[in-house]
């Protein structure tokens, strides 16, 4: 018997039990529906940040000092000099610019009568321009930074935004007696970092804190340069003491691998929660299966008395069982992707953030594939049944 | 009636073990993880309410505005701290002062963020910790460190000891206490040291993060915040710090959890639909293995309405047994899952059964069942006669 038969035999049977196929073949469709949306929420919420975080620049590294206050928050810790500036311009190499960088998180920022947080970031005349054009700031209103600039504030949108009567050009605000004016606002970018930052001049922030050193040293690289090996150059330049940290270095890549590891694991559980939905599934392709062989039997030992092999028997009802399944996948995963889609294209249009949402080839074979296989092996032990069929039994049975 | 319907309904289900057995569960799968996720985060809520009533709820934390508990800033200096002690509901006001460091211990380093306050038996006790191994600190005592059990063990390749030296940047500090622990790892790796050696260690003469308020017992926590929110008010301005109370931690914590609990509950309850499924293709194919009986039972004066119920009765039955089957399953796994989490330092997760939640699942169970009984009994109800004669 050839497969092309087979199959034949399994089409004209599924089409006679329409609802009972249509039932299971709906199972396996919400498993792999709720499987297959939550892996594509989870690839879009890693691509979202990446994309927020690579509105910092993704191809940098940022030295700050290993003894600044520990726990999560905006940087704020000084202690850099030019001694480290130096040390590490000359380990690193294929870098477009390396500058020192100040933030400043400590103080309240009055206006009108609001005083507020704000996270202030500042870069040093010569490389402010540079910066500027990495970090692919865009104007809304009034001017940019320029070199020299001091006692301004360039606020970023959602800096601006903070305050009950929102920061406006020429607005006037205050920190500690000293008096800033509203030069600029920064168009909205989307991003954790920026959008929430004051961009001031470098060495007003230094007089804010009250000492010299710099918060951080920002190294931009070109295009293919190894930051792996950048990154330990500067470890083993900077930090001799064996494990004892002078200095601690980090990049965007490695907070977006440590979002995607905290993701996976959220990930890894959601699958396993909804897999069992699949498994629901599969266990109900077993059970229909089971009542098909059951009902089937007549016709079994008709086959198997015009010299069908137990093999022939087996196949028909394998390829039936593995069909459920592969259309099962196929449905579920069209229904996913184009949920998940339609979500990606509100969110982005509706609430402003991008989350990308990509049809991926080899994920979605490797659901067809697997489900397809999945099915069938429900289906083994009633086709196995059905193989066995006596047909000198059944007729004595009749 | 009835008992001959539930007769004929079980010798059904028996006659087609293996069917009935794959029906049940499907349906017990979903059922099961629902219940072991209500278990699991309702039992973390339960066990972490409790850790804080254990601590006490008489305390307040106040922090800068700008930073969270490990920020460091003067916020706040000596005469705020003791115009707070000296008010009548305030029994201690502690400053901590959290600062990151590197310790060394037989020539490793490790990067560790020290909690200093001013250590004597009385804070200790104050802030819910007990010395286990070692004895207590005296209060100003220089050179000495309390670590967390966890820390002792976990924290350097070498076990830390009692009485073993710590350098924190190039100062020995000696181990005099070993705390006893509370039950989860991120807790029992904490370092403590005297606010006031680190604050001269890394010249921070003024630094806090925060302070740790104890309220007398018997006062409402409440009234206290509202005083001392206007008193710090008073002298340092407002949106300068930031109080924060067990209660406002506990809240947190039982929102995330909630969301938890329903996000995955949720998931799980795509298997019970799917288990439903399974019930409605069961149901589809007894009642036409049985038209002929349909027939029989219809020709001797069964009517439309008999014939429904029982096969309602039938799926219901599937969803009952199904969600028993689970929900007992499901206790043993939950119960299981609390073994490991206690064998790796989660000693405060507890499994507690609510029974309102068992019932529940079990009536959820039977209209589940009732429900995807409902078409395939239709359909047999309407069956005539002529019907079942002509198949």
């Amino acid at each position: 018997m050839k497969i092309i038969d087979s199959i034949q035999l399994v089409i004209n049977n599924i089409n006679e039990k329409k609802s009972r196929t249509f039932l299971t073949i709906s199972g396996i469709i919400i498993g792999i529906f709720t499987f297959t949306f939550f892996l594509f929420v989870s690839q879009g919420l890693s691509n979202a940040i990446e994309g927020q975080f690579s509105g910092f620049g993704l191809n940098v590294l940022s030295i700050q000092s290993a003894n600044n206050g520990g726990g999560g928050g905006p940087p704020s810790g000084s202690g850099l000099t030019n001694q480290e500036l130096s040390k590490i311009q000359q380990v690193v190499r294929d870098y477009k610019y390396i500058t020192p960088q100040n933030f400043y998180s400590q103080g309240l920022w009055e206006y009108g009568r609001e005083s507020i947080a704000q996270v202030a970031v500042g870069f040093p005349d010569e490389y402010i321009i540079e910066v500027g054009e990495d970090l692919g700031f865009e104007i809304e209103e009034g001017r940019d930074f320029r070199p020299g600039d001091r006692g301004v504030i360039v606020a970023g949108a959602k800096a601006a935004q903070s305050y009950e009567k929102e920061l406006t050009v020429g607005s006037s605000v205050e920190i500690d007696d000293k008096s800033f004016r509203v030069i600029g606002l920064y168009k909205e970018r989307g991003d954790l970092f920026l959008d929430s930052a004051f961009i001031v001049a470098f060495d007003d922030i230094s007089d804010l804190r009250g000492d010299d050193t710099f918060s951080a040293i920002r190294i931009s690289f070109l295009e293919g340069a190894d930051l792996e090996l950048m990154e330990k150059n500067i470890d083993q330049r900077l930090n001799p003491n064996g494990n004892e940290k002078t200095v601690t270095i980090s990049s965007p890549k490695d907070t977006i691998e440590s979002f995607n590891s905290i993701l996976g694991v959220l990930t890894l559980v959601i699958s396993f929660v909804s897999g069992i939905a699949l498994l629901v599934g599969g266990i109900n392709v077993m059970n229909t299966m089971y009542s098909n062989v059951l009902e089937r039997v007549q016709e079994i030992s008709a086959m198997k008395a015009l010299g069908a092999t137990n093999g022939d028997i087996l196949t028909i009802f394998l390829v039936e069982s593995s069909i459920l399944g592969f259309f099962g996948a196929l449905i579920g995963f069209i229904g996913a992707f184009g949920l998940a889609k339609g979500l990606s294209y509100l969110i982005t249009n509706f609430a402003g953030y991008n989350v990308p949402i990509n049809f991926s080839l080899n994920m979605f074979l490797a659901i067809l594939l697997i489900t397809t296989f999945f099915a069938m092996l429900f289906g083994t032990y009633p086709a196995w049944r059905g193989a066995k069929v006596n047909p000198a039994d059944n007729l004595r049975d009749e | 009636m009835i008992l001959d319907i539930f007769k004929l309904i079980i010798n059904d289900l028996y006659k087609r073990k293996f069917s009935t057995l794959l029906t049940l569960l499907a349906i017990s799968l979903g059922i099961l993880s629902v219940f072991v996720i209500v278990l699991l985060s309702s039992g973390l809520e339960e066990s972490i309410k409790g850790e804080f009533e254990s601590f006490g709820t008489n305390r307040i934390f106040i922090t800068s505005s700008t930073g969270g508990f490990q920020s460091q800033s003067s916020f706040v200096g000596n005469t705020e701290i003791n115009l707070l002690e000296n008010q009548p509901y305030i029994s201690k006001v502690y400053p901590y002062y959290a600062q990151r460091v590197q310790l060394k211990y037989s020539n490793e380093f490790v990067g560790k963020t020290i909690q200093s306050f001013g250590m004597d038996k009385t804070s200790f006790e104050d802030i819910g910790l007990e010395i286990e191994f070692g004895r207590y600190p005296r209060l100003g005592e220089e050179g000495v460190i309390v670590i967390g059990p966890e820390f002792a063990k976990n924290g350097f390749d070498k076990e830390v000891s009692l009485g073993s030296n710590i350098e924190i940047s190039g100062e020995k500090f000696k181990v005099i206490g070993i705390t006893k622990s509370l039950g989860n790892p991120e807790d029992d790796s904490q370092v403590y040291a005297d606010i006031g050696a680190i604050r001269d260690l890394f010249n921070k003469p003024d630094s806090v993060s925060f302070l740790y308020v104890i309220i007398d017992e018997g006062e409402d926590i409440k009234i206290a915040e509202e005083n001392i929110e206007r008193i710090l008010t008073n002298r340092l301005g407002e949106d300068t710090f930031e109080i924060t109370t067990p209660e406002q931690f506990l809240e947190q914590v039982s929102s995330i959890l909630d969301i938890v609990k329903y996000t995955f509950g949720g998931i799980a309850f795509v298997a019970i639909i799917v288990g439903g499924l399974g019930i409605i293709n069961t149901m589809y194919v007894i009642v036409t293995e049985k038209t002929k009986d349909i027939g029989i039972m219809k020709s001797v004066g069964a009517t439309n309405e008999t014939i429904l119920i029982m096969y309602m009765t039938q799926a219901g039955m599937f969803g009952f047994l199904g969600a028993i089957l689970g929900t007992f399953i499901g206790y043993f796994l939950a119960l299981g899952i609390e073994s490991i989490a206690q064998s790796s330092g989660f000693a405060f997760l507890e499994i507690s059964v609510d029974f309102t939640i068992v019932l529940g699942l079990l009536v959820f169970g039977f209209v589940i069942g009732v429900l995807a009984g409902f078409l395939p009994s239709y359909k047999a109800s309407k069956l005539t006669i002529i019907d079942t004669l002509r198949k």
